[in-house]
């Protein structure tokens, strides 16, 4: 897993080249594989093939050595001796010469046999039947062969055999020789030349080996299992060529392609011909030329191998490494497109997308850029103008600071010789000028007159009693003149009001009118040491502050005028009282007197009896009765013996009761006074509602005369006609 | 992705495998390469066996599975002998079966008729046709030169065969009778004998089946009888040859007797000289 998870990090180069190497061995591999079973196959049907040429071969070669038996067999049949041997039965004239003759020919047998079937001569005593078939076609006059078998121990042995008429000079059959070959190892490795090719040879004889071509035992042991198949070899002796169709492998033997032929000896086929062909050269062959592929296929996937790495790396890790550098670089900002892609494949395509990504990407960027520029500069105005709103913000604020506090000196300070310089010298603080000054109209309105001042200057024109003429000198009389307001700079003409010496260091000057209820009052000059000082707000603020002060001084004069009104109203007021009372004294009653055994009213006629409250006791207590400030009169208590002084609460109830009785006695007073005015409106309405009885005049005037002679008692009444004077000029 | 690493790993193990399990085979499961084998024996009558052995290539070559095996023949009644001594599968036959031969079980099959031939040694260019007459002198031993029936001066050489022969039967039954051969007269005992020896002897006459020296291709010619060569039909000495053999073999010879009756086996035959039966 690590391994594969390695694998993945690779880069993709590498990636390629580990695939480029597993294809290419792969390839190899199967290259390999299809040529090794090619090979094999090849070698197997090669094997095959001489398998069943050599065996071919091999009968042929027994077809021989049976025809050569056939041969010699006659070569002894006409022996000039035999024909006599027979006849007389007597073979021994010609025996020697027969056995001469069967060992020159390599007979293992050799029978002469009379025409009676009767064996003149026999080598090896043992007949078969096959031998007796032999003889009997012989003796029909027949040159028979055939397979001839013979036991030895467990074995059975196989010969070639040959029964050739003996014929006598009429051509007359008189008998028969018979002569056969053993098969045997000799005979098999005789038969087993091939030149070129190695095979070994078994003859099977009744499911055993009888003879063999193998020079090594322990081969034949190796080889034995697969000869001798039992139903293979029961094939073969049907007629069957049977050949292997795999090879037989061994380590230690080269491999061997195996096959069973049928042995035919004339018309017998008693035994079968195992073959064993080697083809270790083919495999040799195969091996070297597996070899050479081996090192051709490799030197060709290394080949390939290399080619397809430089082609991957080349197509596809380069194109990559290049987009991943153009991705970096973009990453980092650098918006440099890819070259145009040479290909038209998916690396191409990618390459061209991508470049058509970075462009997009350079143009967002680019736009982006232009926007957060554009932002940033909006951004820096706004915040230049928010700063600048916020200085101006906070300078209303502190106008409107300005305005609050001189409001609230407006609305509590009520002098106008407190107030004023007061104004000034705020409005100089807070608002930042070095000069203001609060002119007001004199009564006759022909001068302003300098009543407040902040600066020094100012003090000393304040001093002098700085006044200017009404529309005649300076902004100040220019604005009490017109009413509106005015702003002076230190420059054309209006330079000439800046010679002031007291104020020299003005270079800007506003004046605005001091007006209430459309009347001009006086004026609030407003000098700066800053040329073109005054901006809108300062006018709006300074405007608003000069009607507000405008408002304010109209009401301390108001309130001075209303204080005066009201002092005037008081003193009437008292001596209205006093009068009231002062006539109520001196007509009627003056005071109640009340002691422990009674009271009585105080009159101009009692007085002297309370009189005896003498003043002079220490302990009698005098307590003025109040009304609206107004004595009228007083409470004097005097103690009891036992008891020389009255307490705080005592004397706080007698003030209390003191002031509760001036209210009452008032209202009293007021009552009556109210009651004779509701008799005379009475009285007067009455007359009224009789005069309008009649609409004659005579009547209405007769009735009024009558009515007040009845009531105010009247003895001479009249009404005289308003005598008419001259117009008014 | 991890599944695909894994196939190809998987891939890559199982060629391995295959490599390595290629390397060792050792199971052989032979085939036959050709079906059973029947082996016919057959002799008898030489002119046939010869005959036979001519053809026996062809045959086994258009019928596999079957082999003739060709004993050197001897004479009819020898191969009708082994034949019923169960020795031979069939026998070779120049003539038909005997009554009693027929009697001991003996199936014929004719194959065709064959006729027996003047031979003489190809250079004798002058002598075509002989009449029966001459052919009579001839054997009977009154006509001893060439130059008496239009040949070279030369002596004739007269090669017969033995009395038992087939030939020499039908020379006596249709041309010269009971009449002895001369003393002169060379007695041979096989038709490769005679043909051997005409074709050795410039000045030789003999007589032997046409057939047998069409199949051993003997440098001889045939001398026509009355104008008629000896593959003809009205050729004057025609004998019937053919196979004999048991009824319960038949079915191992009948592969031959249907190739001989084929248009294959008769064209064959016709070349080597049959005359055919009908």
């Amino acid at each position: 897993m690590r391994l594969l998870k390695n694998i993945r990090n690779l880069t993709v180069g590498i990636k390629l080249n580990i695939l480029a190497f597993l294809i290419f061995s792969l390839l190899l591999l199967g290259m390999i594989l299809v040529t090794n079973s090619s090979m094999n196959t090849f070698a197997l049907q090669a094997g095959r093939q001489n398998v069943a040429q050599n065996g071919q071969i091999i009968q042929n070669r027994f077809d021989e050595i049976e025809q050569e038996t056939i041969n010699n067999a006659v070569t002894l049949s006409n022996n000039p001796g035999l024909p006599e041997a027979l006849a007389t039965g007597n073979i021994r004239d010609v025996q020697s010469e027969l056995l001469i003759n069967a060992t020159r020919f390599k007979f293992d047998d050799m029978d002469v046999v009379d025409i009676n079937g009767k064996r003149l001569f026999d080598i090896t005593l043992e007949n078969s039947e096959a031998e007796n078939a032999l003889i009997k076609l012989a003796l029909l006059g027949f040159d028979a062969s055939g397979a001839v078998l013979s036991n030895e121990g467990e074995f059975q042995n196989i010969s070639i055999a040959a029964a050739i008429p003996i014929h006598d000079a009429f051509g007359k059959t008189i008998g028969v020789i018979i002569g056969s070959r053993l098969i045997d190892d000799e005979m098999l490795s005789g038969v087993n030349i091939f030149p070129g090719h190695e095979n070994e040879l078994v003859l099977i004889v009744n499911g055993k080996i009888a003879a063999s071509s193998f020079k090594e035992e322990k081969e034949l042991e190796f080889f034995s299992p697969y000869l001798l198949d039992p139903a293979l070899i029961k094939q073969a002796l049907n007629g069957q060529v049977i050949i292997g169709d795999q090879l037989v492998n061994n380590p230690e033997i080269s491999p061997h392609a195996l096959g069973y032929f049928p042995l035919t000896i004339g018309a017998d086929t008693f035994a079968v011909i195992g073959l064993a062909a080697n083809v270790g050269e083919l495999t040799i062959i195969k091996n070297q030329l597996i070899a050479n592929q081996r090192l051709v296929f490799a030197l060709f996937a290394l080949s390939g191998n290399i080619l397809l790495a430089v082609f991957a790396v080349r197509e596809v890790a380069n194109p990559l490494r290049r987009l991943q550098s153009a991705a970096e670089q973009i990453a980092k900002g650098n918006y440099a497109s890819l070259a145009a892609a040479e290909t038209t494949d998916e690396i191409g395509r990618l390459n061209n997308a991508f470049n058509g990504m970075a462009a997009q990407i350079q143009g967002l960027i680019s736009g982006l850029e232009q926007q957060v520029a554009q932002r940033t500069q909006e951004l820096k105005q706004r915040s230049e103008k928010l700063e600048l709103t916020s200085l101006e913000s906070e300078k209303r604020a502190n106008d409107l600071q300005t305005i609050t506090e001189i409001s609230r000196y407006l609305s509590t300070e009520k002098e106008m010789e407190k107030l004023l310089p007061l104004i000034a010298q705020t409005v100089s603080e807070r608002l930042g000028f070095y000069h203001v000054g609060i002119f007001l109209l004199s009564e006759n309105k022909k001068y302003a007159v300098l009543r407040a001042a902040n600066s020094t200057g100012g003090q000393r024109m304040l001093k002098r009693q700085h006044m200017l003429e009404v529309g005649q000198v300076g902004i100040v009389g220019h604005v009490t003149s017109t009413g509106s307001p005015r702003i002076a700079l230190d420059t054309g003409t209006d330079a000439v009001y800046f010679n002031n010496p007291d104020l020299p260091e003005t270079h800007s000057e506003m004046a605005l009118p001091l007006s209430v209820r459309g009347t001009i009052i006086g004026a609030l000059d407003v000098q700066s040491m800053t040329p073109n000082a005054f901006t809108e707000t300062d006018i709006s603020i300074l405007s608003l502050l000069a009607d507000q002060l405008a408002i304010a001084i109209d009401n301390v004069r108001l309130l001075e005028e209303a204080q005066n009104a009201l002092l005037e109203s008081r003193t009437a007021f008292r001596q209205y009282l006093a009068d009231s009372w002062q006539n109520k004294s001196a007509s009627e009653v003056l005071g109640y007197y009340q002691t422990l055994t009674g009271g009585q009213l105080v009159t101009s006629k009692t007085i002297e009896a309370v009189e005896e409250f003498d003043t002079k006791d220490l302990n009698t207590v005098d307590i003025p009765i109040h009304l609206h400030s107004q004595v009228i009169g007083t409470i004097r208590v005097r103690p009891n013996k036992e008891k020389k002084n009255f307490n705080k609460d005592e004397l706080m109830i007698l003030e209390s009761v003191a002031e509760r009785l001036g209210l009452a006695l008032d209202n009293a007073r007021l009552f009556e006074e109210t009651s004779t005015r509701a008799e005379r409106e009475h009285l007067v309405a009455d007359i009224t509602t009789k005069i309008r009885t009649s609409n004659d005049p005579q009547e209405m005037i007769a009735t009024a005369v009558n009515e007040l002679k009845r009531a105010l008692g009247a003895t001479n009444i009249q009404i005289v006609p308003q005598k008419r004077l001259p117009p008014d000029n | 992705m991890k599944d695909r690493h894994f196939r190809l790993v998987y891939l890559y193990l199982i060629l391995v495998l295959l490599v390595a399990a290629c390397g060792n085979s050792s199971a052989i499961s032979p085939t036959p390469t050709s079906g059973s084998l029947v082996i016919l024996k057959i002799s008898g009558s030489g002119t046939i066996t010869t005959v036979l052995k001519a053809i026996k290539p062809t045959f086994e070559a258009a019928t596999p599975g079957y082999k003739l095996e060709i004993l050197s023949g001897s004479s009819t009644g020898n191969g009708v002998t082994g034949v019923l001594e169960n020795l031979l599968d069939a026998a070779a036959m120049a003539r038909a079966p005997k009554d009693e031969e027929i009697a001991k079980g003996i199936k014929y099959y004719e194959m065709g008729l064959v006729g027996q031939a003047i031979i003489t040694h190809p250079s004798l260019v002058n002598v075509i046709s002989l009449d029966n007459r001459q052919i009579s002198d001839i054997f009977s031993g009154k006509i001893t030169n060439w130059a008496e029936v239009g040949g070279p001066n030369l002596k004739i050489v007269l090669y017969v065969r033995d009395e038992d022969d087939t030939s020499t039967k039908g020379l006596r039954k249709i041309i010269i009778g009971n009449t002895p051969f001369p003393e002169t007269a060379k007695t041979l005992f096989s038709q490769s004998d005679m043909a051997f020896s005409v074709e050795g002897t410039p000045e030789a006459v003999g007589i032997a089946a046409w057939v047998s020296i069409m199949a051993t291709q003997a440098k001889v010619k045939a001398i026509a009888i009355n104008g008629t060569p000896p593959d003809d039909a009205s050729y004057p000495i025609l004998g019937s040859a053919g196979l004999g053999y048991l009824a319960d073999r038949e079915s191992d010879i009948q592969p031959l007797i249907n190739w001989l009756s084929s248009p294959d086996g008769q064209a064959e035959l016709k070349a080597l000289g049959f005359v055919p039966n009908q």
